[in-house]
């Protein structure tokens, strides 16, 4: 197997774990109403997609780089659910 | 402008791994300590990230980013599956 | 007072620990009101009224939580003697729920979720002492 295919394949498991990791973030929110869960929820699947991107795009692409903005906004959900959860009473 | 996206990732990956870690010692639930891993170990995918593209962009480090990631996704799952069924 | 005060975080915790059945609950809950009695599985099943084996069952598992301890004897009896005084107090709290908001306990042992999901959101608070959302 050569390096690409093997990465290809830890790429497409990595995209499945990722959305398996929402589903589970969503029936936490739909459980607890938390909408630090929701934002989770979101985040892990912008992770996803941004995996389905690289794969799409390539290592060699031009715009790969700018893939990397879809993990930022996943990491950027994260801190919006964290700072709402610090801020007000509301759920 | 790409390692400030990089490095902010793996920050953020950091925060969540120190905040549960925290809140693990407190409590306790072994959901949290699992977790708390995963993020370390996205952490460090985000960290392999910066050194593949930034420090040694002639190495090829991506399957070893891939498996980092790999590991925190397992870890993940298994803390969350733990949480949602009973012994 | 609303059901929430009844099941506040620990005694969830404790629910999420501890309990796995409703028979459970009642087997813990039974041993611990007459204090120090000591009860036999025939006693026990006198009131809650499942079956003995199961009952024999409970019994043993709450002793090995550390909740009941065994009295050597014949027939074999168990004392309710928590570990702390903090069980202590939370057991009296879960009978109190119990007796409020039965649903609301029976629905707190039947998903296991409960707990961790709170201790995670939780985890997210920077300031540890705010109150609970």
């Amino acid at each position: 197997m050569s390096v690409i295919q093997v990465n290809i394949a830890l790429t497409g498991a990595n995209i499945m774990g990722f959305l398996i990791a929402g589903l589970f973030f969503f029936r936490f929110w739909r459980l607890t109403h938390e909408r630090l869960f929701a934002m989770f929820t979101l985040a892990f699947c912008v992770m996803a997609l941004e995996r389905v991107a690289l794969l799409a795009m390539g290592s060699n692409h031009e715009f790969t780089p700018y893939v990397y903005f879809l993990r930022l906004a996943a990491y950027g959900l994260i801190l919006v659910g964290i700072i709402d959860k610090n801020r007000g009473p509301q759920r | 402008m790409a390692a400030l996206i990089y490095i902010l990732c793996a920050l953020t990956s950091g925060a969540c791994t120190v905040l549960l870690l925290r809140r693990y010692w407190h409590s306790r639930v072994r959901m949290l300590f699992w977790s708390a891993l995963a993020f370390l170990a996205f952490a460090l995918s985000n960290v392999l990230l910066f050194i593949d593209l930034i420090v040694l962009p002639q190495w090829d480090l991506t399957i070893l980013r891939s498996l980092a990631t790999s590991s925190g996704i397992l870890l993940l799952l298994y803390g969350l599956i733990i949480t949602t069924t009973k012994p | 007072m609303p059901p929430q005060e009844f099941l506040h975080r620990d005694l969830v915790l404790f629910i999420a620990e501890y309990i796995r059945s409703v028979e459970q609950l009642e087997v813990l809950i039974l041993t611990s009101a007459a204090v120090p009695t000591e009860w036999s599985i025939e006693a026990v099943y006198e009131t809650v009224k499942t079956n003995r084996a199961s009952i024999a069952q409970r019994l043993k598992d709450l002793t090995s939580s550390g909740l009941l301890v065994e009295v050597a004897g014949d027939p074999v009896c168990y004392r309710f003697q928590p570990r702390t005084e903090r069980q202590r107090q939370l057991v009296a709290d879960l009978a109190n729920a119990y007796k409020r908001a039965s649903v609301r306990v029976i629905e707190t042992i039947y998903s296991p979720a409960t707990a961790s999901l709170r201790e995670f959101a939780r985890a997210f608070r920077l300031k540890p002492d705010q109150p609970d959302k």
